[in-house]
């Protein structure tokens, strides 16, 4: 493949899962899946254990073939090219798959080797990758001997070599602490701005929020929101939400303000003096909502456009319970 | 607390055994095995003395075999497996003491093939209505094998304790098991020579027989013919009896005793970097991965890379050497012939027992390790990671080849008049060599679905049913017939390597 052919076209979706229906045995671990990854961008995907994160992404680096709908990288299906989809992307599964009797040069220099690049291309790639991971240093340490944060460096190393137009990450901060997670992040946004189109799962959505471009979140194999992050927030919110600050306690006011015209609600923020006013657009704007506040004998200090907490968001989008 | 926990791991392991069909089915073939014995005897039964003697001598060796088979594999691997899953550590956190650890891992083994004993009684019993066997015969066989049975599982018991590999352990088992049976002939050979050349007194041959003896009934494979043979009225604790309950119970002791001692330190279980090890790291740096990736890891960290190769090589020819030098001393005519012969046999059999064992690590170490799927992950087909995994560990088995080719040179007659042209074509060695590749692929398979005992449970699946054949109907079978069959096994060849591809698929998505 030329290197012509390796780039990311920036307009063609990396990723496009269209009907994609998936079962183990009588289990249905996703249902009729359509989602599309935009080329060079940082995709968050997100859901609980067990809500087939996981099997999405075996469907798309072609470890599953899919049962019923289509998958495609790059405009190749995963069913048929899988050979030429293997070439693009590089995956990093949610276990430490590694051979850990190896050193980390003898690690990345077998799988330098097993994409097929010559011996003497082979030792710039893996100076390079070893910098961009901050490994070079550990270059001839045991696998076995390193610590939890340094092996998933390696492993993200790995999947590097073969320099993948497509990195799918499953679950590549858990287990490891603050700092290296922080780090981790950091490397991610430089192979961002490499152009690459990164797919990372989690079922922490905060961790991904400053991170991800978009982000995909699924509960019990079925798409429950495809898009930005900003509109996450905005996302199933049934009316315009600000938020109110008073100068005092509201206590009655709070009710007086609720029976005000076109005031849907107005619901206490936990841990917080403030509350959330949702109004009618139809019959409210947010001039309207003030006008009521201040009607109400609220003396407003604070008025601005309330988001719901990410974590909200995904509460909202995903049923409790463990299936 | 201790009792509880030992019941807790007995009640589990039955628990888990009864759910499998595995287990029924293995119960199941061994009824059907033994009902097969005796419609064979009873068709033929003008042919046969003592018919009833016949179809339980053929059961007894069966489960001798078979017990055997499970002291390499399912108790040589009872704490071993606990070490390699990093589970050890859990168990002794729950307050289950050394003594508990062993007993709940060791009495549901035991217990599993007192059952599969018991489950052929029944039907053994009707060996004494063919005539030529008593109830007493059949009780001091059963006694015997049990007996064995706790011996195997004392061993198992304290080798599966010391190693840190399961591998290991039953490597060594196997290794002690040789010894034992191999001994008493070579204890004879011995006497026999050093008499001859005048060496020594004709008191000493026949203490030295008398040792070869006594190890010889040890085991039942002495002892069931003391007691298979006619008018038989021994009492079933026998010396072999006796003498394996013992030792079972002084190898369960010891397991205890050094139970702590082996058992501290849990991060031993970790990939082996073998001979790799003798390089220092820098060193192994250094030399590159080769251009076929999967050849090079295989070949360094399955085969133990080229020292390996050299020092199996020249284990093989010190051995062989040693082998000729004394074949040399004691055969005055075609002494060429015989240490051809012998280094062609020794290496056939080294190749035989080889081959299994490696291939049966090819994809279990990647299982294990969780290794498999990034290799699935390259750009190549299943097939080619599996063929270029087969290209790795290849070069293993050519220590035992070139002394192979090495032994042909010696004796090139023997070769081609005995070994090719006899063996191999007249007396059906070609039938075996299919069977034998196909009981390969069986392992390979099993490998890839069970966690121990593939190579044993692969080689019973193939060779049990195939000298069962060859023991009766096809006793007397045309070309034709195995002509017929050795198509059928070739064709399934293909049909299972098929299943161990589609098997790899699946354990790369999982």
């Amino acid at each position: 493949m030329t290197s012509t052919e390796k780039q990311s076209e920036p307009n063609q979706p990396a990723v496009v899962l269209r009907g994609v229906q998936h079962s183990f045995r009588k289990f249905k671990a996703l249902v009729d899946i359509n989602f599309d990854v935009p080329a060079q961008s940082l995709h968050g995907f997100v859901g609980p254990n067990g809500a087939g994160k996981t099997t999405v992404l075996k469907l798309i680096c072609t470890l599953l073939k899919p049962q019923t709908g289509k998958v495609e990288v790059f405009g190749r299906d995963v069913a048929t090219d899988y050979l030429a989809v293997r070439r693009r992307l590089g995956f990093m599964p949610d276990h430490f798959s590694m051979y850990r009797q190896m050193t980390v040069y003898e690690y990345l220099d077998f799988f330098a080797a097993a994409y097929g690049l010559p011996v003497e291309t082979r030792t710039k790639v893996l100076d390079d990758v070893l910098e961009l991971t901050d490994m070079g240093g550990r270059r001839t340490d045991l696998i076995n001997g390193l610590s939890r944060g340094m092996q998933q460096r390696v492993g993200l190393a790995r999947v590097l070599v073969n320099d993948p137009d497509i990195l799918l990450l499953d679950e590549p901060a858990s287990g490891l602490d603050p700092r290296a997670r922080i780090e981790l992040m950091d490397v991610l946004r430089a192979l961002r701005s490499m152009g690459k189109t990164i797919i990372i799962s989690s079922h922490i959505l905060s961790e991904l929020a400053e991170l991800c471009d978009s982000v995909t979140i699924i509960d019990r194999g079925t798409i429950r929101y495809c898009g930005t992050m900003p509109g996450l927030l905005d996302h199933q919110a049934e009316y315009p939400t600000y938020r109110l600050t008073s100068a005092e306690p509201l206590n009655g006011l709070r009710d007086k303000l609720s029976k005000s015209a076109g005031i849907m609600s107005v619901e206490e923020i936990e841990g917080s003096p403030d509350v959330r006013v949702a109004f009618d657009p139809e019959q409210l704007d947010s001039n309207g909502v003030l006008r009521a506040a201040m009607d109400a004998g609220i003396t407003v200090t604070g008025f601005s456009r309330a988001q719901r907490h990410l974590n909200q968001a995904f509460m909202d989008l995903t049923e409790k319970g463990v299936r | 607390m201790a009792a509880r926990g030992t019941f807790a791991l007995v009640e589990r392991a039955m628990r888990v055994d009864t759910r499998l069909a595995r287990t029924h089915l293995v119960r199941l073939g061994f009824a059907m095995l033994i009902l097969l014995f005796v419609v064979q005897v009873q068709r033929d039964i003008s042919n046969y003395s003592a018919p009833g003697r016949d179809v339980f001598r053929s059961m007894c060796w069966v489960n001798f075999f078979l017990l055997n088979l499970a002291g390499v594999s399912f108790f040589s691997t009872v704490i071993t497996e606990e070490k390699e899953e990093l589970t050890l550590g859990l168990l002794r956190m729950a307050g289950i003491s050394p003594v508990g650890i062993l007993l709940g891992k060791v009495t549901p083994r035991l217990l599993g093939v007192v059952l599969l004993l018991s489950v052929q009684l029944p039907f053994t019993i009707l060996a004494i209505t063919l005539g030529g066997v008593s109830i007493d015969q059949i009780f001091a066989a059963y006694v015997a094998l049990l007996a064995f049975a706790v011996l195997m599982a004392g061993v198992g018991a304290f080798l599966s304790t010391v190693c840190a590999r399961s591998s290991l352990a039953a490597s060594l088992t196997t290794a002690a098991l040789a010894t034992v049976f191999i001994m008493p002939y070579l204890l004879r050979d011995a006497g026999r020579e050093m008499y001859r050349d005048k060496e020594i007194s004709v008191t000493t041959r026949e203490a030295i027989y008398e040792a070869a003896e006594t190890v010889e009934q040890t085991t039942p494979l002495g002892s069931l013919e003391v007691i298979l043979t006619t008018g038989f009225n021994g009492n079933p604790l026998s010396f072999q009896v006796i003498v394996d309950l013992s030792c079972g119970a002084v190898f369960f002791l010891l397991a205890w005793l050094l139970f702590d001692v082996f058992t501290r330190n849990e991060a031993q279980s970790t990939p082996a970097r073998g001979m790799m090890a003798l390089f220092s790291k820098r060193v192994a740096s250094q030399s590159r991965v080769w251009n076929h990736a999967i050849v090079w890891k295989d070949f360094n960290f399955l085969t133990g890379g080229v020292t390996a190769i050299v020092i199996k090589l020249l284990a093989y020819s010190i051995l062989m050497g040693a082998m000729s030098v004394m074949i040399s001393k004691r055969v005055r005519t075609d002494v060429s012939d015989n240490v051809g012969a012998t280094l062609m046999a020794s290496m056939l059999t080294a190749l035989i027992v080889e081959i299994p064992i490696y291939l049966s690590r090819l994809f279990r170490e990647e299982l294990r390790w969780q290794t498999w799927s990034c290799l699935t992950l390259l750009p190549k087909t299943t097939t080619r990671v599996a063929l270029s995994k087969l290209a790795g560990v290849a070069p293993a088995f050519l220590p035992a080849i070139i002394v192979f080719v090495v032994g042909a040179f010696i004796a090139p007659k023997f070769f081609e008049n005995y070994l090719f042209k006899r063996i191999f074509i007249r007396e059906d060695g070609w039938y075996w060599v299919l069977q034998y590749l196909l009981s390969v692929h069986v392992i390979v398979l099993l490998s890839l679905v069970v966690k121990w005992g593939a190579v044993p449970f692969g080689i019973s699946v193939v060779v049990v049913p195939n000298v069962i054949f060859m023991a009766t109907a096809g006793r007397n079978a045309s070309l034709g017939v195995l002509a017929t069959i050795g198509v059928v096994t070739f064709l399934a060849m293909f049909f299972f390597q098929w299943l161990i591809i589609r098997q790899l698929k699946i354990l790369a998505a999982t």
